[in-house]
């Protein structure tokens, strides 16, 4: 059933050329060896914006010693999203896309080599493409496992260039706020993961961003992953706080902002191969903007729920999502919702 | 920052990494729990819903949501 589904949506979003490939997946799918998966989502907001989407990822395992200590892997995905606006006309679509839609495909290659069970290295490439905006991502990153694997380091660097049309807008104090038509930032993180109690386990990350239309920004983030061995479920949290202030400028379209990001979620086995996940999310944006240094206030809440079935060798996904933003700038509140279904083959 | 955050982070992060010290190899079981898993939490979650969301707020998709998760600081939306 949610296979048929995701091949009708499928076929709906990328058509019939696509469609054939992904039924041939399914087919050749049992075949070899590794992970293949098709997922297909579907977004609404009460703005009349739309956005669907069909994605193809294949992770492929390739172990070197018998023992399974150094082992490589590759993982592709490709994507493609179609952005609609219903109702009014959208004057930055329409002046960039010609149109209320646009289609945007994106594919992605990660290669990880892992050395003697502990040391890690990894290396990414990602491009997306609209036709008008185009986005490229180089990134590389290593880590390493101490303390009889209880703690593990990691370090990230990746670089992202970015074509896109020039399109200008009338600020507050009436300068001509005009991004940069190339943006270029380059990003490093530095993180730690530790098996805290024979339950616990947590992980700190800091991550420095460095663009060419703004101040740098900087992010901190925590999480914990507690398994509770009564109910053999487990409660995943995290925290995350983001500054990006400092001078701005008119290449860009927004003040100083900084943010507060909250999740917790409860997983819990139902019943032989079935795992579920209740989740909770909220962010804050404080803004003062660059004109008039007004202070604004920004903030969601989401609630999603999913589900994940392994028959055999196969895993089949559901999830549902509902976000809700306080009252915008423009006096508008958004409500949308989100569902996606999905199949994997463990090959 | 101010300093006193900065020692409650210091000692935070010594007191969790200090722990590790008592979790032997043979007491992994439950750290290994699927449902500890970062393999299982991608079949139940999704970066649709991050690069959707993300179009309403300007730091998740960028920092925020990049460095909880995926190891690009600057894949966003």
């Amino acid at each position: 059933m949610t296979a048929s589904l995701s091949l009708q949506a499928a076929l709906k979003i990328c058509g019939p050329r696509i469609a054939c490939l992904s039924s041939l997946l399914f087919i050749t799918g049992t075949l070899g060896a590794s992970t293949l998966s098709q997922e297909v989502g579907a977004y609404r907001d009460n703005q009349g914006t739309s956005r669907d989407r069909a994605k193809f990822d294949l992770n492929y395992q390739l172990v070197h010693s018998r023992a399974g200590l150094t082992a490589s892997s590759y993982n592709f995905v490709a994507s493609r999203d179609i952005y609609e606006k219903s109702g009014t006309d959208d004057e930055y679509m329409q002046d960039v896309y010609g149109s209320n839609q646009r289609i945007n495909d994106a594919v992605s290659l990660a290669a990880a080599q892992t050395w003697q069970k502990l040391t890690e290295t990894r290396v990414m490439a990602a491009e997306t493409n609209d036709q008008v905006v185009k986005s490229r991502t180089v990134g590389l990153g290593a880590s390493h496992w101490f303390w009889n694997e209880t703690l593990q380091t990691s370090l990230d660097i990746s670089r992202t260039q970015m074509q896109r049309p020039v399109f200008e807008i009338l600020d507050e104090d009436s300068d001509i706020i005009s991004p940069p038509p190339r943006l270029q930032s380059t990003g490093v993180t530095v993180g730690a993961k530790n098996l805290a109690t024979t339950t616990t386990l947590m992980s700190y990350a800091v991550t420095h961003v460095e663009t060419n239309d703004r101040p740098p920004a900087n992010t901190y983030s925590a999480g914990v992953r507690q398994f509770i061995v009564p109910t053999r479920s487990a409660v995943h949290g995290s925290l995350a706080r983001a500054v990006n202030r400092g001078r701005i400028t008119t290449k860009t379209a927004y003040g100083e902002v900084d943010a507060w990001l909250a999740e917790v979620a409860y997983l819990q086995t139902l019943w032989r191969g079935a795992r579920s996940r209740l989740g909770y999310r909220y962010y804050r944006e404080d803004e003062t903007s660059r004109a008039s240094k007004n202070e604004y206030v920004r903030g969601s809440d989401t609630y999603s729920l999913s589900l994940a079935q392994e028959l055999g060798d196969k895993v089949i996904e559901v999830a549902a999502s509902r976000y809700f933003t306080n009252e915008l700038e423009d006096g508008t509140r958004i409500a949308a919702g989100i569902v996606e279904a999905g199949i994997g083959f463990n090959f | 920052m101010r300093h006193w955050r900065k020692l409650l982070l210091i000692i935070a992060t010594w007191a969790s990494t200090y722990a590790c010290a008592h979790v032997k190899p043979y007491e992994k079981e439950y750290l290994l729990n699927p449902l500890m898993d970062d393999g299982t939490l991608r079949s139940l979650t999704s970066d649709f819903g991050a690069v959707s969301f993300g179009a309403f707020e300007r730091l998740s998709s960028n920092t925020l949501g990049a460095s909880a998760a995926t190891s690009c600081p600057t894949c966003g939306g």
